[in-house]
């Protein structure tokens, strides 16, 4: 079929169900008819990092449950159309593009990688569907100006000008020491961290980059104990990350260490090993670090299901399908639970108390939301600082 | 204090890089080949020896190595039998050979993408974390094991390229395939020899190196730095190879400390762009053939 045809097609048969849609609720009145209200989910189900997409699906699922038990859309219902996406863009733009030709989904939760979702987006932006991602931080993401894609996560970007001021706020730094890969996730994280620890009066007393394929990072340590500085931060991934600590303390290195995101991975701890531990890192969410009654219901709900506290991801996952669910409310009340409504309204979505705080989207697609620092005693992870 | 931690772990770094390239040099010898499949031939005894750790817990380090290099040797005989042999016997030009090598390259690191996943691995053993207090140094307990095996590995390839008659008759095959034939000397025995003792060696740069890092599928870029080592040394000379890795694993460390990190590799490169101008044809290109 060509795609002037299928677009057609497509066209004609949503502009009928509409105009079926209208005929049935003029016969009815006000009675209106349950529907189904098709909302599609994806991220990856399978493979190594298949922890983002399940983790989130299940406190998705478990957000859907609540909403649908309480009644809160009325008699209409969210049905969640899942795709696995094994954190391949090629999968994610293929499984979302089949949700919106074959299921016909209103809108699109997802992804939970950066990559799967710069996949899905350039599908969802296209296909006029608004797309609200749970996880994923690469700052690129809104930097395109897309109206049909929002996240109720922070990008990375701003993790990191977050850290400047938990470094501040709680451990009263006054120098840190940079130490950051060289590629594009590294370098404007760093500039993120520098630039608000400037404006905060702290001093960067040094700042290395290193080569994504580094593995030695002796002489860089050893150079960086030379200028003491209160804090360590490195902006890389988890390898590296673990590595410079597990290096820093065969160098009997000191120091406090910032690792980003690395202390929530476990293959972190594994690769650092002892040294992994009093190391520190910010998370997506930390239960039991938001005092609001919307959280602390969450988190007693969740352990009288499953027997442990949510994680990180599961938090995440649950609040995206509650910020979706809100938005399809208020595109009910205008009349038409049409993509653009509902992409009108994830964008309205301000102070949203969530399980995972208060959020608040913005015109660019980013979120505003507390953050929580943790740090690492052995294996378990502890609450250092909530940046609200 | 410091400069003696970083020449430390430029030494042990080095022994790496020197263990590698002694394997690109051994292939070198005994069919004229660059086999770009080096790094990944690492990495591959990498992931055998933390196979070996998941079936057999509690296995001393010292089996795993042995074993791990036994177990890729025999691997690389395979890859020998069934990627090179037939295109070696039916002449295949040089740049095909050298294809074919990057091609078996990209096999095995997708392979053991495939078979032990994309996420890095740590040994289950705590010689991992290990360290230990040597006067006041700390030396990660690998290192050692490191330097033993290296010594080992020496003296051994001497004894055998010197003392034995197969490590003979793989130097004569190496020196000329047709008088050593018209001696009895199988060539194709030479080059299967050839190929186990280059996994093997490869394998215990692997299992090695897997306790200082981790082990992920993509960690036979370290044979990128292992060839500039083997070129220095000359190509096909193993004392070179050893020269060679040491040099670039400590001018790199210590070059870093002098310079930056972010140069580190620029460092190890330059180094070998500096001996290949006064030195063109490498470190050991005299006195290494009759």
């Amino acid at each position: 079929m060509k795609v002037q045809e299928r677009v057609h097609t497509l066209f004609m048969r949503r502009f009928m169900r509409n105009v079926l849609c209208v005929a049935a609720s003029s016969f009815l009145g006000a009675t209106a008819v349950a529907a189904d209200i098709k909302v599609g989910f994806f991220g990856p189900m399978s493979g190594p990092v298949a922890v983002y997409g399940t983790e989130s699906l299940a406190g998705a699922q478990f957000a859907l449950d609540e909403i649908t038990a309480s009644g809160m859309l009325g008699k209409d219902r969210i049905k969640l159309v899942v795709a696995d996406d094994m954190a391949n863009p090629g999968t994610a733009a293929q499984a979302v593009q089949r949700m919106i030709d074959v299921d016909e989904v209103v809108a699109v939760i997802g992804g939970s990688t950066s990559s799967g979702t710069a996949a899905a987006v350039e599908v969802t932006r296209a296909a006029e569907i608004p797309q609200l991602s749970p996880l994923a931080v690469d700052p690129a993401l809104t930097k395109q100006g897309n109206p049909w894609f929002a996240r109720i996560t922070q990008s990375a970007n701003d993790f990191a000008s977050a850290a400047a001021q938990w470094t501040l706020d709680k451990h009263k730094i006054k120098s840190a020491y940079l130490l950051v890969r060289n590629d594009n996730w590294g370098v404007p994280l760093a500039d993120a961290y520098e630039a608000k620890a400037k404006e905060l009066g702290i001093n960067i007393v040094g700042r290395v980059s290193y080569e994504p394929t580094a593995r030695e990072f002796k002489p860089m340590l050893s150079q960086m104990a030379t200028t003491n500085p209160d804090f360590v931060v490195v902006m890389g991934y988890y390898t590296e990350s673990a590595l410079i600590v597990k290096q820093m303390a065969e160098l009997n290195i000191n120091k406090k260490a910032f690792v980003m995101t690395a202390p929530g991975i476990p293959q972190y701890v594994e690769i650092a090993g002892p040294a992994a531990s009093g190391t520190y890192g910010v998370l997506y969410y930390y239960a039991g670090s938001i005092k609001t009654p919307a959280a602390e219901k969450f988190v007693k709900n969740w352990q009288a299901k499953f027997n442990r506290m949510p994680s990180q991801y599961e938090g995440m996952g649950y609040d995206s399908v509650y910020v979706m669910a809100e938005a399809i409310k208020k595109a009910q009340q205008k009349g038409e639970v049409s993509p653009k409504n509902i992409r009108d309204a994830i964008f309205e979505t301000t102070d949203y108390s969530g399980a995972t705080g208060s959020i608040t989207i913005m015109k660019s697609g980013d979120s505003k939301r507390p953050l929580p620092f943790v740090m690492l005693e052995g294996k378990e992870l502890k609450l250092d600082y909530l940046v609200e | 204090m410091q400069f003696t931690i970083q020449l430390l772990s430029g030494l042990a770094v080095g022994c790496i890089y020197a263990l590698v390239a002694i394997g690109f040099s051994m292939i070198y010898r005994a069919l004229g080949l660059v086999n770009f499949a080096q790094g990944d031939i690492m990495m591959l005894g990498a992931f055998v020896g933390y196979s070996l750790f998941l079936l057999i817990p509690g296995m001393p380090f010292i089996a795993v190595l042995l074993l791990a290099a036994v177990i890729t040797a025999a691997i690389g005989v395979l890859i020998e039998r069934l990627a090179f042999r037939g295109a070696v016997k039916r002449g295949a030009d040089q740049i095909y050979l050298v294809l074919l090598t990057l091609g078996v390259g990209m096999v095995l690191s997708n392979g053991a993408r495939l078979i032990w996943g994309a996420n890095p691995v740590v040994y289950p053993t705590p010689l991992t974390h290990e360290v230990y207090q040597v006067v006041g140094y700390p030396l990660p307990a690998v290192y050692l094991y490191i330097g033993l095996t290296m010594l080992a590995l020496l003296v051994g390839l001497q004894w055998f390229f010197s003392r034995t008659w197969i490590g003979l008759a793989v130097r004569a095959a190496a020196d000329d395939k047709e008088i050593a034939s018209v001696m009895g000397i199988n060539s194709s025995v030479a080059s299967a020899v050839s190929f186990a003792l280059a996994s093997a060696t490869g394998a215990l740069a692997g299992v090695l190196y897997a306790p200082i890092t981790f082990a992920s599928f993509d960690m036979g870029v370290v044979g990128v730095k292992a060839f500039a080592a083997a070129i220095i040394g000359t190509l096909g000379s193993v004392p070179g190879a050893v020269i060679g890795g040491l040099m670039i694993g400590v001018g790199e460390t210590v070059g870093a400390q002098l310079i930056s990190n972010a140069y580190m590799d620029s460092i190890a490169f330059g180094i070998m762009i500096l001996i290949l101008l006064i030195w063109p044809t490498g470190l050991m290109s005299k006195g290494q053939r009759p």
